[in-house]
Formats: C-alpha cells, sequence, structure tokens
C-alpha cells in the first residue's frame, strides 16, 4: 500500500470513530425493546411515538427551543452592533476589542458558568434579590457564551462590505440610520442569518453553563437528558438525542446556505 | 448618444448667480498626525465651470474632496457651496454629489433604485421624481438597464449608472475622483468626451480629481495643479500646458528638459555647462524648461538664428514612427529632442546642434 493510499484508509476510520456516538444513538433509537442494547432486538418507532408523552423531556426540548431562540436575537442584536461599531473604521483599539471578545471561546464554558454564577450571586446579597439561579441569569449566561461566534461572523461581514457605500448613501442625503436600514442590514443579510443558527446551535446544546443557572421549572433539554438518565436509561433518551441530531443537521445545512461554515469554525 | 431633454428645474438647489462660485474652499488645512496633508489649499469652482484637480498619487486630491463632500473635516479654514458655508455641515446635508471612483453602487438594488436612492431622500413629488429618474437614465442612455442590478453591468456602464445617480440630484458641485481610471483606454476617451458634452448641455459645475494630464487638458475650462497639498498653479489648460509657472508644473505637463539657472552677468548658467543668454529670458529667472519637441536638431547650425542654439553630441536615436527621439548631450547636461523630420536622421555619436525660440524657453520658479 502506498502512503496516500493509507493516509486515506487512516481518514475514513477516523471520520467513522468521530461519527460512531450519532450512528450508535440513531441505532439503538429505533429499537423495539424496552431497553438499550447493541445490536437492537427489534426495529420500531415506538420511541418516537411516545416521545410525545415524556413530560420531563418535552418540557425541556420546548425551553431549550424557546430559550435558545431568545438567546440568538439578543447576541445577533448586541453581535451586529459590535461588529458594525469595529468594523467600519479602523480605530485605535479595535483591534484589541475584538480579540477579547473572541477570547471566551477558548475558556472553558464551565469556567464561565462559575463566573456568571459568582457574580451574580454576589449580586444578589448586594442588590437583596435572588438573581440566581433564574431564567434571566441563564439567558444572559447563554449570550455571553454565544457573542463571540456571532460577533465574529458579522464583524467579517462588516469588514468586508466597508464603508464605501455608507458614505454614497450619506453623499446622497440619508442620515445614518436610514443607512443602516437600507444599506447596511439588507447586505449583511448572510451572515446576521448564518450567525443567528449558530447562536441558536450553540446555546441549545450547551449544558455547563446551564448546570449553574437554571431555576426549577426551567430546565433544559441537556440538563433535562441528564436527569432522566439518572433515574434510568431508556431508549427515549436515545430518541430525543436523535431528533436533536436531525435538527442541528438541519440547521448546519441552512446555515451553509449563507456562509462558508466551514471557515467559520476554522477561524478560531 | 447624448440625448438632452429640457433638465428638471432645481427648485431645491441654490439658484447660482454669476458672482457666487459653486465652490470655493478657502485656505483648508488638514494632517494626519504629523504629516501635513493639506496647506492652506484656496481654490474655486465658477457656475458651470469644469475644473481639474490635478496632482501625482499623494498630494492630497482625495482628501480635498472629502473635505468638500463632508466626510472629513479640515483642520482649519472654509468650504463654501453655492456661497453658503458648509464647514461644519454634516455630509447628507451638502449640495454636492460625488461620483465614486469605484461608483459605490448598491450592490442590492436595481439601476433604477440607485438613482431614486437620493431623490427620496430629498421629498421630491413623486410625479417629479419618476420624471426625474426618466430624464437621469435617458441622459447617460442606460434606459434599458433599468431593471438589472449592478452585479450584471460593465465597469463602463457601472460608471454611468454613478454619474446618473449623482446627476438626478442637481448637485450645486458636483465632485468626480478619478471615475475613469478603472476603464480601458478605448473607453475612457469615448467616455470622456460624453462626460464633456453632457457637463456643458446641463452647465453643471464639476471639480474633478485625476492625476492624468491629458484628461484634465481636455475636459477643464480651468486646471488645478497639486503638489504635496498645496496649489502650484490655475489656469485654463491652454494656459497651464503652454506657461507652466514653476519647476513641478512643467515636469507634470511633459517639460522633459528642465535645468536650474545661476547668473553670471548677461549669462544664466546651468550647473552642467548650459549658457542662456539674459536677453533671451527675463530678468529674475530660476531656472528655464524646453519641451522636446520645441528643440530642433540639425547637423549644421541655422544661418542667423537669434534664438537660442548650442552645440552637442546625440546619445541616442529613438525612432517613434511619426517622429524621433533624440538625447543630446551638451557639457554635462543631456536635452531630450523630438524631430518630425524622420528622413534624415542624424546618427549616435555624431554632432548636432539645438535650436530654440525665444518663446520656447519656459522661464520657471522653483
Ligand atoms: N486616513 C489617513 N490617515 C493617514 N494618512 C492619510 C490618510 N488618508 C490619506 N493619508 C495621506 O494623505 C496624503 C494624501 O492622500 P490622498 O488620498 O488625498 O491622495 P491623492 O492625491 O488622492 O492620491 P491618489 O492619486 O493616489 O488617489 C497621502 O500621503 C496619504 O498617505
Ligand atoms: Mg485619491
Amino acid at each position: 500500500m502506498n502512503r496516500s493510499r493509507t493516509l486515506t484508509v487512516i481518514g475514513i476510520a477516523a471520520f467513522i470513530f468521530m461519527l460512531m456516538p450519532v450512528f450508535i444513538v440513531m441505532w439503538v433509537s429505533v429499537t423495539s425493546s424496552q431497553f438499550i442494547a447493541i445490536p437492537p432486538e427489534g426495529y420500531s418507532l415506538r420511541w418516537f411515538k411516545s416521545l410525545p408523552e415524556n413530560r420531563s423531556l418535552m418540557g425541556g426540548l420546548w425551553y431549550s427551543t424557546w430559550l435558545a431562540v431568545l438567546v440568538s436575537i439578543i447576541s445577533v442584536t448586541i453581535g451586529a452592533m459590535a461588529a458594525l461599531a469595529l468594523g467600519k473604521r479602523r480605530m485605535r483599539g479595535s483591534g484589541a476589542i475584538g480579540g477579547l471578545l473572541i477570547l471566551p471561546l477558548i475558556l472553558p464554558s464551565i469556567i464561565v458558568g462559575i463566573a456568571i454564577y459568582i457574580a451574580f450571586f454576589q449580586l444578589s446579597t448586594t442588590l437583596g434579590m435572588r438573581l440566581v439561579p433564574s431564567t434571566s441569569a441563564l439567558l444572559w449566561g447563554h449570550v455571553l457564551v454565544t457573542l463571540p461566534w456571532t460577533f465574529r461572523l458579522l464583524h467579517s461581514g462588516v469588514v468586508t462590505l466597508g464603508d464605501n457605500l455608507d458614505k454614497a448613501s450619506r453623499d446622497l442625503g440619508r442620515g445614518a440610520l436610514y443607512t443602516l436600514w437600507h444599506v447596511n442590514l439588507p447586505l449583511l443579510k448572510a451572515p446576521i442569518l448564518a450567525s443567528f443558527i449558530f447562536a441558536f446551535i450553540f446555546s441549545f446544546g450547551n449544558l455547563e453553563i446551564s448546570l449553574f443557572l437554571i431555576e426549577p421549572g426551567g430546565i433544559t433539554l441537556p440538563v433535562a437528558m441528564i436527569q432522566y438518565a439518572h433515574l434510568g436509561m431508556d431508549p427515549s433518551l436515545a430518541a430525543i438525542a436523535t431528533v436533536q441530531i436531525v435538527l442541528m443537521a438541519v440547521l448546519l445545512w441552512l446555515a451553509g446556505r449563507f456562509v462558508n461554515v466551514g471557515r467559520v469554525m476554522q477561524r478560531t | 448618444m447624448i440625448t438632452t431633454r429640457p433638465s428638471p428645474s432645481r427648485t431645491d438647489s441654490v439658484a447660482g448667480d454669476v458672482e457666487t462660485p459653486a465652490l470655493k474652499t478657502d485656505s483648508i488645512t488638514k494632517s494626519y498626525g504629523s504629516n501635513l496633508v493639506l496647506e492652506e489649499l484656496s481654490l474655486e469652482v465658477q457656475n458651470g465651470e469644469f475644473v481639474s484637480l490635478l496632482g501625482p498619487s499623494g498630494c492630497g486630491k482625495t482628501t480635498t474632496l472629502n473635505i468638500v463632500s463632508g466626510f472629513l473635516q479640515p483642520d482649519s479654514g472654509a468650504v463654501q457651496i453655492g456661497g453658503v458655508d458648509v464647514t461644519h455641515t454634516p455630509a447628507h446635508k451638502r449640495d454636492s454629489a460625488v461620483v465614486f471612483q469605484n461608483y459605490a453602487l448598491f450592490p442590492h438594488m436595481t439601476v433604477e433604485k440607485n438613482i431614486r436612492y437620493g431623490l427620496k431622500a430629498k421629498r421630491v413629488p413623486r410625479e417629479e421624481l419618476k420624471e426625474r429618474v426618466a430624464w437621469a437614465l435617458r441622459l447617460v442612455d442606460i434606459l434599458e438597464l433599468k431593471d438589472r442590478y449592478p452585479g450584471q453591468l460593465s465597469g463602463g456602464q457601472q460608471q454611468r449608472v454613478a454619474v446618473a445617480r449623482s446627476l438626478v440630484m442637481r448637485p450645486g458641485i458636483l465632485l468626480m475622483d478619478e471615475p475613469l481610471s478603472n476603464l480601458d483606454a478605448k473607453l475612457r476617451a469615448e467616455l470622456r468626451l460624453e462626460l464633456k458634452a453632457l457637463q456643458q448641455d446641463l452647465g453643471q459645475s464639476v471639480l474633478f480629481v485625476t492625476h492624468d494630464q491629458v484628461e484634465a487638458l481636455s475636459l477643464s475650462d480651468r486646471i488645478v495643479v497639486m503638489n504635496r497639498g498645496h496649489v502650484e498653479q490655475v489656469g485654463t489648460s491652454r494656459e497651464v500646458y503652454e506657461h507652466p509657472a514653476t519647476v513641478f508644473v512643467a515636469r507634470f505637463m511633459g517639460v522633459e528638459n528642465v535645468f536650474e539657472l545661476t547668473r553670471d552677468n548677461d549669462i544664466y548658467q546651468t550647473a552642467g555647462g548650459l549658457h542662456f543668454p539674459s536677453r533671451l529670458m527675463g530678468p529674475e529667472v530660476s531656472a528655464v524648461g524646453i519641451r522636446p519637441s520645441m528643440l530642433r536638431t540639425r547637423a549644421e547650425p541655422v544661418e542667423g538664428w537669434t534664438g537660442w542654439a548650442s552645440r552637442g553630441e546625440i546619445r541616442s536615436v529613438t525612432y517613434l514612427g511619426d517622429t524621433v527621439r533624440y538625447e543630446v548631450a551638451v557639457g554635462d547636461e543631456t536635452l531630450a529632442a523630438i524631430s518630425s523630420d524622420t528622413h534624415s536622421v542624424l546618427d549616435p555619436g555624431s554632432t548636432a546642434y539645438l535650436h530654440a525660440s525665444p518663446e520656447s524657453l519656459l522661464p520657471l520658479a522653483t
């Protein structure tokens, strides 16, 4: 075997290894038995059909969905404002601020979770009101971890756009707000939609921050799955995981229609 | 192709009379850090006048335009448009319109929408708006392109859209930053003619930025020659070309033979040993310029020549088709001469006599 053939084989093996969990989860989700087993004793969709009656998992699914939508809206809004402020003109220090906004990407989320918890807890005692755990703390925690992604995507969009068209618009008698609405935002549609999807994906899948900040009655799907697993594994977990996998795949495909996903992930 | 219709009335811009210039900058100064980019720059564009701002790369042309259009604030000095001081007026409230070098068309809007963009801001009534857009589209001959997007147009077509988008505003002053520099030579020449005809038909006041002397000479009523942030000379095309005031302007206008002079009684001398009798020059001349095409190169001295003459040696000969170009050494100086006599070409190494009439010796300030 020559060298490139060997590399190809290793590459395919690594790929299969990486996707193994996905295959396994999807595989066991279509079992007909009561228990998780590989290979399944028989095949059926019964665990998917019974999902809607599973209150804890379904509750988590809806809660996470709404949370992710809200988080995405806030994160894209803040990210867009920061990107427009920093990307339009070269100011002293804009590079540094841009760098700082990306920093949270390399911090383990658990640290961010602890930090937010401590900060909100301190604030609670100072203000004399309970801020953690709470839905709003959770919301801001998620915004915080998704912001580097939305900012990065939007910033590169804004930089590509440049300020030529802003000048043209102003020259033709249009103020800043009109220019933003009719020139910048329409032309940033692709990065806005893509960053919305990315924020959604990262919020939806986040466990570490949620663990610290959720309040009773507001349980996100990943946390709900852990709690469910503690009570005993059954194929419902595999079914809900499969639902999640399909949802993420669809979203990534959608995002890929607006931006080059591979490039976004690379430039960390 | 210029199909000029009666232009819509200019109700919304300052009606200019002959006395108030369309544009006036009053000793504007601008520096970036310690880099002085504009130094007390004053210029005027009269109503209906086409003025070019001509100068080498980096001399501050775009900076001047940015200050006039309101994208930059001068450190000191004032800008007037149509007699109104706009020094502190934001860009979107000035009666000026820019044709950008890269056109800056809105890529997500059709040609027609691009052209309407500025008019809607002026709250032009619906009927008039339609009329004016149609007028502008016809004016630059792009009526059939009105539903296309800028990405579907050639460079020349985009340029027309950019011109139409600015002209439809009927601005008090139209500013153009090297609008033809992205086009190939043939198209440039064509558009140059169209632009000039259009400007004259409309009586549009224009400040046109370029570093191309041919462009400036062929388009302008007056040329402002700039060098390192200050004005070197202002004049008509003919004045600037035939009577450059300074060494810089002369060189920029293709006067290749430029020599600094020192005076010794009746004779001006160059460092390399050229002599010019003072009767042919003025009383106080610090440099002289001679166009290569104004030098007559002969194998023998011309009998009874009363102008300037000098003996030298041919260094090189370049055949250029219509003309022949000589490099002639006189003392330690080398002069370029262009001769239209392509039949009796002198050989390199041979002796040559250079002749120049008194009018072709251009007295220059340094
Ligand atoms: N934002 C800026 N910061 C610092 N220096 C600048 C800036 N913009 C321009 N300059 C400097 O100012 C000088 C004039 O620039 P300007 O763009 O006006 O030149 P120009 O005459 O338009 O040249 P060109 O023909 O190349 O377009 C240049 O030396 C340039 O380096
Ligand atoms: Mg320039």
